[in-house]
């Protein structure tokens, strides 16, 4: 299977609807493709919903939205066992997270509480409600978006939490030349609902099942260790990147190999998903959450060479 | 505005090489400093106004000018000093195709060669920390030559050549040390013949010594075996004048065949080195009075005058250099105790008839109111102590009859006056008695433990000859002016030399002693490491059987076995980081690439790498492109196979050899 064949019309059609934001499309397909979860932190408004629909439609997966709110409660998310008076047993009626697709907007703007029920739906795949253990859709594939942490009212989700996500992306503001083509086109809800599955579930559980096999050179295992043993070693974080981090940055390098066609993983794949992979999982020293995306750049991407 | 870095290049290599220039100004001809001047100032200013630099035709015309003006002006272009100035003007010259760091070196090693004339005009000590900073600003220069232009750090070069140069002196020393020693001079190098004639002369007419007085050079320098004889005991004799004529005082005709006179030693005995600086005369220093001298170097008069023997062996030779021999004294030693030879008697009463009347005069009255010769020459010393007679060093001038004059007109002298004076009365009532001149007094210097005399201490006195005694010194300068004789250790009557408001300060007269004892020990423990001082060394550490061959053989053995291990250790050190043939063609082509301007980033990948190096330099794009792909195909990617090494190499070639077409 060509993969890069497979995937670059779902990437063209999530262009057409979200302009001028390659990049984080790519990376969010990629995320996906790792079977790993996004993360997207942005204003509102930027068009985080819209992606997450459109890559919905695309992929021609079942979709959910969840909107969290501050009195949201885990039942909402997953479900809730009602006594059927009937059949006189309880029967359980599954929430919004038995879907492909989840959207969690806001996710930061619910009560611990909530959050973490969605977040051990999203590593354990599974719910168990009353003893029972319902096996959640495959695949499953959860984009949360998140207010920037500044923002009252809002709960942010801790440094273990984040984990959970593969992947951390920022879309920010469109240039003036994509927000012109915004503002004179259709509405982005009319072309959703007009947009066609460029992939099939199969499809996309056999590219999923490609990911992980794709060749790692040796070398390239020496550079991955050597970008975090830099976030263990240099002192410029509060904490080293874990065994589970490395894994993680090495299946989205791997994933977005497959995404451009590659059979093997080059030090440009890592350092393609490093950001977003290893953004969310650090904490500079002397930071005051400011812009850590360029710090890590030259902190760590800059500071380790290729080998 | 700032300099451009090219030009704070340029400043700093002409900064460094006028420094190297300098102590040759005083001897060049002065066009020759005026068109390295101006060569130099032109240069720069070239180089802030990007001015064109000459075309070689013209290069060719200069050079060939240059040569035939140090041509005309010396007659040759041998020797230190045409050569001196034939580097000069090259230098100048060079200035105009001076671009790359390779032209900068140029200049940095003719600065070394000028250091190295420097040195070979005089040896001496402030010349050499001179050269040694003219040295390390050259070094610093050839540093800052070799770092990009943009390196900004001025001090950088500074500490880089200060270390290096650090580094380099233990094995300068062991080369110094050990490098086998030939005797004889260096090349051609032409004996330098001092203009001014500074020491003793052969004459005495009043005012010779007044002038010397004043001069602070160094005469000689003693270093004593064991005790070291009292102030009032140094008595340095030079030289006898025994003919008088009426006005001054000469050396008597010595006999060619005269053996030195009989000596009856007794009393303390002094063994003792001097090195005696260049006199230009053949007239060795010593002690009163010398028992044992070198016999094959030098022999004595019968006066007891020491000299230095030439060739032949009636030859005598003028010390036009620095010269080192042992001796022997013993103060109390009587000389001819037991009769005056006929001839010499004759000669030391001789006074020219019908000169000094009043003196005569005198001298008869005293003697005929002394019962004994002792008690006349006590009762004339008396006469020079108690009447008013004055020490000093600018006494008024003298006539035709300047003994009469003296006695009994100005009455003012030094000791040159009371020396003459003294000799006619003795003469006059028929004791025999001469000139002696040498020098009086010695500073000890506590830090190389050696005396040092300086040609202020220049003094003139007597010798009578009693009977029973033999010849006795008496110093009639004494009687007028004691301090002038107890002085020794830097005492107050430096007063009297002209230099003693500086020795009031004991600090500064301590530094003085420091800085003559450092210069000493550089003359003694370097200048003069002679052949026969390197064996005595070798002696000492126990190799004085190795011989000179041996030690040449030792030596190449110890440098051939240090370059391989450094070669060793080189090589360890330059060894290929990668083992991997496919890393090594890959960090080849980064390497090749590198020198044509368009460096890897560390953290680049390969195919990032590629796309900018294809964008930055379109020629070199399709093989850096195909390159890249293979190399990533074999290294990254999975079905590796044996042909595709082969084939990245292959590409590597190519890639390198259009990088280096592209850099040219």
């Amino acid at each position: 299977m060509d993969a890069r064949r497979t995937i670059e019309p779902v990437i063209a059609a999530l262009n057409a609807i979200v302009l001028g934001k390659d990049r984080q499309i790519r990376l969010a397909v990629a995320c996906l493709m790792a079977r790993g979860h996004l993360l997207i932190e942005d204003l509102p408004g930027v068009g985080k919903t819209t992606l997450a629909q459109a890559l919905a439609r695309t992929l021609g997966l079942s979709y959910q939205r969840v909107q969290f709110t501050s009195d949201l409660l885990p039942a909402d998310i997953i479900g809730v066992s009602v006594f059927d008076r009937d059949s006189g047993r309880f029967e359980f009626r599954r929430g919004p997270v038995f879907t492909q697709l989840l959207l969690a907007d806001e996710v930061n703007r619910a009560t611990p509480k909530a959050q973490s029920a969605l977040l051990e739906a999203m590593e354990e795949r599974q719910v168990t409600v009353d003893g029972h253990t319902h096996p959640l859709p495959e695949p499953f594939f959860v984009v949360a978006t998140q207010n920037p942490s500044y923002q009252l009212g809002t709960y942010p989700l801790p440094e273990s939490q984040l984990d959970r996500f593969l992947m951390r992306i920022d879309l920010g503001y469109p240039d003036p030349t994509h927000e012109r083509e915004l503002l004179r086109g259709r509405d982005r809800r009319e072309l959703l609902s007009e947009l066609q599955p460029a992939l099939t579930a199969e499809t996309l559980r056999a590219l999923q099942a490609l990911v992980p096999q794709l060749h790692v050179a040796e070398p390239l295992l020496d550079y991955v260790q050597a970008l975090v043993r830099r976030t263990r070693d240099s002192g410029l974080f509060e904490a080293g990147l874990s065994p589970r981090a490395a894994i993680s940055l090495l299946r989205a390098s791997q994933a977005w190999a497959l995404c451009h066609g590659r059979t093997g993983v080059l030090p440009e794949d890592v350092q393609a998903v490093a950001r977003a992979v290893i953004g969310h999982r650090l904490q500079l020293r002397t930071a005051v959450d400011g812009d850590r995306a360029a710090d890590l750049d030259g902190l760590l991407l800059q500071a380790v060479a290729v080998p | 505005m700032t300099p451009s870095p090219g030009l704070r290049r340029l400043m700093t290599t002409c900064g460094a090489l006028t420094v190297a220039l300098l102590p040759h100004v005083a001897r060049l001809p002065p066009w020759i400093s005026a068109t390295f001047a101006l060569a130099v100032l032109w240069r720069l200013l070239a180089e802030q106004r990007a001015y064109a630099l000459p075309s070689r035709a013209l290069r060719v015309v200069a050079a060939l000018a240059a040569v035939l003006a140090v041509l005309a002006n010396y007659r040759t272009l041998n020797g230190l000093e045409a050569g001196t100035a034939l580097l000069c003007l090259m230098a100048a010259l060079k200035l105009g195709e001076t671009r790359a760091a390779r032209d900068h070196a140029v200049l940095v090693f003719v600065g070394y060669l000028l250091c190295l004339a420097t040195l070979l005009h005089q040896e001496s000590l402030p010349r050499l920390c001179f050269v040694l900073l003219a040295v390390w600003l050259l070094t610093a220069a050839l540093a800052r030559a070799h770092r990009p232009l943009e390196a900004s750090s001025s001090t950088h070069p500074l500490r880089l050549a200060a270390r290096l140069l650090g580094l380099g002196l233990p094995l300068a020393a062991l080369l110094f040390v050990f490098v086998p020693r030939l005797e004889g001079h260096f090349w051609a190098l032409p004996t330098l013949r001092d203009t001014a004639l500074t020491g003793i002369g052969d004459d005495m007419t009043p005012g010779d010594i007044a002038s010397l007085a004043r001069s602070d050079e160094p005469a000689f320098r003693a270093w004593f075996e064991a005790a070291v004889p009292s102030p009032p005991q140094r008595y340095w004799r030079v030289q006898v004048l025994e003919s008088f004529d009426g006005r001054g005082w000469h050396r008597g005709a010595t006999r060619a065949d005269a053996s030195a006179p009989p000596v009856a030693a007794d009393g303390a005995r002094y063994d003792y080195r001097v090195a005696l600086e260049a006199t230009h005369r053949p007239w060795l220093v010593g002690l009163d009075t010398v028992l044992d001298w070198p016999q094959t170097l030098a022999r004595r008069n019968r006066a007891g005058v020491l000299m230095r023997l030439g060739r032949g062996p009636r030859e005598l030779q003028d010390l036009d250099s620095r010269f080192e021999y042992a001796l022997s004294s013993a103060p109390s030693a009587r000389v001819m105790p037991d009769g005056l030879p006929e001839d010499l008697a004759q000669r030391n009463v001789e006074l020219p008839p019908g000169r000094a009347p009043a003196t005569r005069a005198l001298a008869a009255r005293l003697r005929g109111a002394s019962s004994s010769e002792h008690a006349y020459i006590d009762a004339v010393l008396r006469r020079f102590h108690d009447e008013a007679y004055e020490y000093t060093l600018e006494p008024p001038r003298l006539g035709t009859e300047p003994t009469d004059e003296f006695m009994f007109g100005t009455r003012q002298g030094f000791c040159e006056h009371y020396a003459a004076a003294f000799a006619v009365m003795m003469r006059a009532v028929g004791i025999p008695a001469r000139v002696v001149i040498g020098y009086q007094g010695g500073d000890w210097n506590r830090y190389g433990g050696y005396l040092l005399v300086r040609q202020s201490s220049a003094h003139a006195w007597n010798e009578v000859w009693l009977s029973g005694e033999g010849w006795r010194r008496v110093d009639p300068t004494a009687a007028v002016a004691p301090e002038r004789v107890r002085q020794g250790d830097g005492g107050p009557a430096d007063a009297h030399d002209g230099v003693g408001v500086l020795a009031d300060w004991a600090w500064l007269g301590r530094a003085r002693q420091l800085w003559d004892a450092a210069r000493t020990a550089w003359y003694e423990g370097v200048i003069n490491f002679s052949a026969k001082s390197q064996q005595r060394l070798l002696d000492a550490l126990g190799l004085g059987a190795w011989g000179l061959r041996g030690l040449a053989l030792a030596l190449t053995a110890g440098f051939m076995l240090t370059a391989l291990l450094l070669g060793g250790w080189l090589a360890w050190e330059l060894r290929p980081a990668h083992t991997d043939p496919l890393q090594r063609a890959w960090a080849a082509v980064c390497t090749s690439l590198a020198a044509a301007g368009l460096p890897r980033a560390p953290a680049e990948g390969p195919l990032d790498y590629a796309r900018r190096v294809a964008q930055a330099a379109p020629a070199l794009g399709d093989a850096m492109q195909a390159f890249a792909t293979a190399y990533v195909r074999a290294r990254y990617l999975p079905y590796a196979v044996a042909g595709d090494l082969r084939e990245v190499q292959r590409l590597a070639r190519r890639l390198r050899l259009q990088a280096r077409k592209a850099s040219r």
